[in-house]
């Protein structure tokens, strides 16, 4: 029996991101598809549908205690009941509570064996309120978690937030989930085919959207090389997200990408180091000097910058100059000639972040199970999601992929036919060492 | 698919087919009426069917909206009760078809409506919900919500005393009292209750694929693990000796006699071409055990220590319920693709 499987979707999102605005979008929109919702108990769906069942989440252990084993129980009991009726669903949405953990209810259609015969995770959506989530990113593992399950995510409300804003966001959140397709909407309004039918995971879209991800990561993420004359300078800031923020101001021989590229390695040392803290109105001064400036006071920070002699000089920053509305001034404001943004390591920011793996090469299909199986075993509680496609040895199709936490769903699928055979892979998570994962999985390759 | 493992279903004489009935819905609960005279069944989609033993079609109850998800006879054969989706349970004339009472269970699906044994009290889990009912629609008792939605509510054979099922508690309860009897706190979810004909072990399928007993004169207990996927079918024999389970493409009946189960060797009975059993049903009084499987197959056994395969048959659809009538004489199963069917599998034993 291959009976298709119906696809699911799961809704995230705190308290009045917009979960209900989507959810009552999507029933009343005319697509022709018959759709079963399992609203949160403190849901209220405006559309009048018999398939809304209102549901309270009742997380289930199991009894060996592994949390990656936790499933909704109420979903089960429910699902399995709504996919015994004649008239069949072709699509299920599942909203959650606000503060929920997307790992049980994606993990019930891994776990369970019933759900998973009849029923496949199409995709988690995170509805994200543009002008409230500051408040709650940075501190909250639920807001977190949200970002890194996602597989589509909604900046929703866009209308209440600067554009700048928004922009910062955006760049925030594509650090969290490099994989997430991102959408910014008003009144959650987004096309039913960018929510719905992911089929699964698409990793070459995944790469489309950020052509970073698989580059390595830089502990600054923006370096810009300006000319200036010998004297002073005003490097000035205004309030951004952070109180503090490390730069360094590195001379350079060229003002062109070459130049700036041979002072990268430079850089990355100087960082390393350890922070001299500075306030405003202190003086930087150019060479290996890792400056702390301190944002905490409110309104226009200034520091002076003192070129002992004319030419080019690399200002990097920890975080792009934008965030701060920062700028160089000399008698007037200065641009840079050239500047380049980089792929930040984060690590000290955010502990969620993604490591993306890209290689040429077949794999020994024994060596990659035994691999992933250690990892999992190990590793499974800090890896929220893994996606990818592979390349297998002996077998003309590319086998697709994905995971939440230890569970794992994966099978072949087209034949590569003229695309050149390659492997891509992300996992997105906490504590994750790009390092250890990269070689360990390029051991997999057949040598 | 190359390398999948397909099972050839075992061969044996063909189950003799009584009557037959097409529901045109998937069968959720089939159910004999205590004298054996009535049999019925609820679908999916909400409608309760009653036929007579041979098969005349008495009455169609619209059942409940949305979905039927339980059924029970009063021991008088009397009343029905059922349970569905629009968070009611009903109880109905059996004779008449006519709607006695509307009983308000709790906000949530009723997911079971039990009868006691005999008597006239009916128990009614709705979410988190219990209640006590009279037959006559009086409410007895509202028991403090359990803690967590109640998946089953099974009478003792043969006593006034009831088990309920919850994720992390199994508790037992006397009509008389509104404090539980005994609450045996397990962390997992248990998803099916069968008590031992004798009354002397509990036995419940849970959703982390094992098998709990509990002994409740001596207070052991006992777990089973290992199962392949969730265990929700469950059986004992007559002598409260045998537990039949599923939880797997596998029937795994084990001896409890003596110190068993534990450590020893269940009975493991191959029937189904390895796909999953649905359902399992010990003779209430004889030592044939039916079981049911996705495959739409129903087989009958033998389970001892010379354990036979002693007569197969098959419905459309995946096989959902079984049902021995009290005298034993007939075998009802039912299937997803709305098949009823009575065997009489006596000639063959």
């Amino acid at each position: 029996m291959t009976q298709d499987r119906v696809p699911v979707t799961v809704l995230t999102g705190f308290l009045g991101s917009g979960k209900t605005t989507l959810l009552n979008r999507i029933l009343t929109e005319n697509h022709g598809k018959r759709i079963a919702v399992i609203e949160n108990e403190f849901g209220e769906i405006g559309v009048d549908n018999e398939l809304v069942v209102n549901a309270e989440e009742e997380i289930f252990e199991m009894n060996n205690g592994c949390i990656c084993c936790t499933v909704r129980g109420d979903l089960i009991r429910i699902l399995g009941s709504l996919m015994k009726r004649k008239d069949r669903f072709d699509h299920i949405l599942i909203e959650t509570t606000g503060l929920a953990d997307p790992a049980p209810v994606a993990q019930t259609f891994f776990v369970d064996d019933e759900m998973r015969s009849q029923l496949a995770l199409d995709g988690i959506v995170t509805i994200v309120d543009a002008k409230h989530i500051w408040q709650h990113i940075d501190d909250s593992s639920e807001a977190q978690e949200q970002v890194a399950f996602a597989d589509v995510i909604l900046l929703n409300k866009i209308d209440l937030a600067p554009p700048s804003d928004v922009d910062r966001l955006e760049a925030r959140i594509r650090l969290m989930n490099p994989a997430a397709r991102i959408y910014r909407t008003q009144n959650a309004a987004v096309e039913m085919d960018r929510i719905l039918n992911l089929g699964g995971f698409n990793l070459d879209r995944a790469l489309e959207v950020d052509p970073m991800f698989l580059e390595p990561e830089y502990p600054f993420e923006w370096a810009g090389v300006y000319q200036l004359a010998a004297g002073a300078h005003d490097l000035v800031l205004r309030d951004g997200p952070d109180r503090s923020m490390n730069a360094a101001l590195i001379p350079v021989r060229a003002a062109s990408h070459e130049g700036l590229e041979a002072v990268q390695m430079d850089a990355v040392l100087t960082f390393s180091d350890k922070e001299c803290p500075v306030a405003p109105g202190a003086a930087l001064t150019p060479g290996a000097t890792l400056y702390q400036l301190d944002l905490s006071a409110k309104g226009e920070k200034r520091f002076r910058i003192e070129a002992p002699a004319g030419g080019s000089y690399a200002l990097f920053t920890e975080h792009h100059p934008d965030e701060f509305g920062a700028a160089l001034h000399g008698s007037a404001p200065l641009a840079p000639v050239i500047s380049k943004t980089y792929k930040p390591d984060h690590e000290h920011d955010d502990q969620v972040s993604s490591v993306g793996i890209t290689m040429p090469g077949d794999l020994d299909e024994k060596k990659l199970n035994n691999w992933l199986r250690e990892l999992l075993m190990n590793k499974g509680p800090d890896i929220f999601r893994m996606k990818g496609v592979l390349a297998i040895r002996n077998d003309p199709r590319r086998f697709v992929f994905q995971g939440v936490h230890m569970l794992f769903d994966g099978q072949p699928d087209r034949v590569w036919g003229t695309e050149p055979r390659h492997n891509s892979l992300i996992f997105i998570g906490r504590n994750l060492s790009r390092v250890e994962l990269t070689e360990g999985f390029k051991e997999c390759l057949v040598a | 698919m190359p390398g999948r493992l397909t099972l050839e279903a075992p061969a044996a004489p063909g189950l003799e087919l009584e009557w037959e009935a097409g529901l045109d819905d998937h069968v959720v609960r089939a159910a004999w009426s205590p004298d054996g005279s009535r049999l019925a069944a609820a679908l999916i989609g909400g409608p309760v069917v009653v036929f007579d033993c041979d098969g005349r079609r008495l009455l169609d109850l619209p059942g409940h909206e949305f979905g039927t998800l339980s059924l029970s006879w009063r021991a008088d054969g009397r009343v029905l009760a059922t349970g569905g989706q629009d968070s009611r349970a009903r109880l109905w004339d059996a004779a008449s078809g006519r709607r006695l009472h509307d009983l308000e269970s709790g906000k949530h699906w009723v997911e079971r409506v039990a009868f006691a044994p005999f008597g006239d009290l009916l128990a009614t889990a709705s979410g988190r919900a219990l209640r006590l009912w009279s037959g006559a629609g009086d409410l007895l008792a509202d028991y403090a919500p359990h803690p967590s939605t109640i998946a089953d509510v099974q009478w003792q054979p043969n006593d006034l005393l009831f088990a309920t099922a919850a994720y992390g508690q199994l508790t037992t309860f006397r009509p008389e009292s509104p404090q539980p009897v005994k609450r045996y706190a397990w962390k997992g979810s248990i998803l099916a209750i069968a008590w031992s004909p004798d009354g002397n072990c509990i036995a419940t399928g849970n959703q982390d694929s094992s098998v709990h007993f509990w002994y409740r004169k001596t207070g052991r207990e006992l777990e089973m693990t290992g199962y392949p996927a969730k265990v929700r079918e469950l059986s004992w024999d007559a002598t409260s000796r045998y537990l039949a389970t599923g939880g797997a493409s596998t029937v795994t009946v084990w001896d409890c006699s003596g110190k068993g189960p534990a450590g020893t060797r269940p009975i493991q009975l191959n029937g189904h071409a390895g796909r999953p059993i649905r359902a399992l049903a010990f003779q209430h009084n004889g030592p044939f055990l039916a079981s049911g499987g996705q495959d739409g197959r129903v087989c009958l056994w033998l389970p001892d220590k010379h354990t036979r395969l002693v007569r197969v048959a098959e419905l459309p659809g995946e096989l959902t319920q079984l049902a021995w009538a009290p005298d034993d004489r007939k075998l009802a199963a039912a299937s997803s693709a709305g098949m009823l069917r009575v065997f009489r599998p006596e000639s063959g034993s």
